[in-house]
C-alpha cells in the first residue's frame, strides 16, 4: 500500500498541475457518468430504450407520437355542449386508438404456447 | 357517491391483480420436459419481451395524451363554475395508476430479465417457479389496463353529467326564463 499524507499529496498535486487536472477531469467524468447510469437503469428508462442497434426492427412498431389531438381543445373558454361534443371527439377517437394497443392479456406465456403442455403440467397450474 | 364507486372500483382491482406465483413442486418427468424446453422457452420470452416493450411504449405515450385531455377538460369546467368533482378525482386516480402501471411494467420487464439469464437446465424447477412468477407478473399489468379502462368509464359517466348541467344552465340562463 501507498501510504502518503495530506501535505505529501498536496505537494505531489502542486509538483504535476496538469498531469492532477487531467486525472482530476477523467475522475469526475466517471462519477458523472456512473451517477447518470444508475439513474437510467433505477429510472426504468433503460427497459424502454429502442435506441440500441437490435431494436431497429421494434422502433419500427412504436408510434412516434400520440397525435396530439388534446392541443386541440384549450383549457379556458366557455363551455357549451358544442365545445363538449368537440372534446368528446377527440377523447372517443383517443380511447379507440387505445383500444387497438397491445394490452398484455394474450396467451403467449401459457404452458401449451411454451410447450409445456403435458396433462400433468396442465393439472397443476390451473 | 362517485369517489366511493372509483374506491371500490381500486379495491376490487387490487384483490383480483394480485395472484401471487405459488411454487409448484414438479415431479421428475415434469423437470424433465422444463429442462427439455428451456432455452427455447427463454427464447420464446424474449420475442415476448419484445412485443411488450411495443405495448408499454405505446400505452406510455397514450395514458400521458389521455391525462393532458382530461387535465385541459376539468381546467375549463372549473373555469366555467360547473361542479363536478368526479371528473377531477376520476382524473387524479387515472394518474396514479398510471405510475403504478409504469412500475408494474419494470417489475415485469426485471423478472422476465432474470428468467432469460438463468442457467435453466441445471435449476428447472426455480426456473419454473419464477416463470410463473413472470405470468403472474404480465396477468397484474393486462389488471392494470383494464382497470385503466374502467377508469375511463367513470369518466363517461361524469361526462354525461357534465353535459346535463350545461343544459340546465342554458335553460337557466335563456330569456324568459327567471334567474335564481
Amino acid at each position: 500500500m501507498i501510504n502518503i499524507d495530506k501535505q505529501q499529496l498536496v505537494n505531489l498535486v502542486n509538483k504535476h498541475k496538469f498531469s492532477s487536472l487531467i486525472i482530476g477531469v477523467v475522475l469526475l467524468s466517471v462519477f458523472i457518468t456512473l451517477f447518470n447510469m444508475t439513474l437510467y437503469i433505477k429510472s426504468g428508462a433503460s427497459s424502454l430504450d429502442l435506441s440500441r442497434p437490435d431494436y431497429e426492427q421494434l422502433r419500427t412498431q412504436t408510434k412516434d407520437s400520440v397525435s396530439d389531438s388534446e392541443a386541440k381543445f384549450s383549457p379556458t373558454g366557455k363551455l357549451t355542449t358544442l365545445e363538449l361534443d368537440q372534446f368528446k371527439k377527440i377523447y372517443n377517437d383517443k380511447r379507440q386508438e387505445e383500444s387497438k394497443l397491445g394490452d398484455f392479456q394474450d396467451e403467449s406465456l401459457n404452458d401449451a404456447s411454451l410447450r409445456l403442455d403435458i396433462q400433468t403440467f396442465s393439472d397443476i397450474s390451473q | 357517491v362517485k369517489k366511493a364507486e372509483l374506491l371500490v372500483l381500486i379495491i376490487i382491482s387490487s384483490t383480483l391483480v394480485s395472484p401471487v406465483a405459488s411454487a409448484t413442486s414438479l415431479d421428475a418427468n415434469q423437470l424433465n420436459v422444463v429442462r427439455q424446453n428451456c432455452t427455447m422457452i427463454q427464447k420464446t420470452l424474449h420475442q415476448v419481451q419484445s412485443s411488450d416493450k411495443v405495448a408499454r411504449i405505446n400505452r406510455g405515450r397514450m395514458y400521458e395524451s389521455v391525462i393532458k385531455l382530461l387535465t385541459t377538460l376539468n381546467s375549463r369546467v372549473a373555469l366555467n363554475n360547473f361542479s363536478l368533482p368526479v371528473l377531477t378525482d376520476t382524473t387524479l386516480t387515472y394518474e396514479n395508476e398510471f405510475g403504478g402501471f409504469k412500475k408494474d411494467y419494470n417489475a415485469y420487464e426485471d423478472l422476465t430479465q432474470s428468467v432469460q439469464t438463468m442457467k435453466c437446465s441445471q435449476s428447472p424447477q426455480k426456473f419454473y417457479d419464477r416463470l410463473n412468477q413472470v405470468r403472474s407478473a404480465r396477468n397484474e399489468l393486462a389488471n392494470k389496463v383494464k382497470l385503466m379502462n374502467s377508469l375511463l368509464n367513470v369518466y363517461d359517466e361524469g361526462l354525461i353529467m357534465l353535459e346535463q348541467q350545461i343544459v340546465s344552465k342554458k335553460i337557466n340562463q335563456s330569456p324568459g326564463v327567471p334567474q335564481q
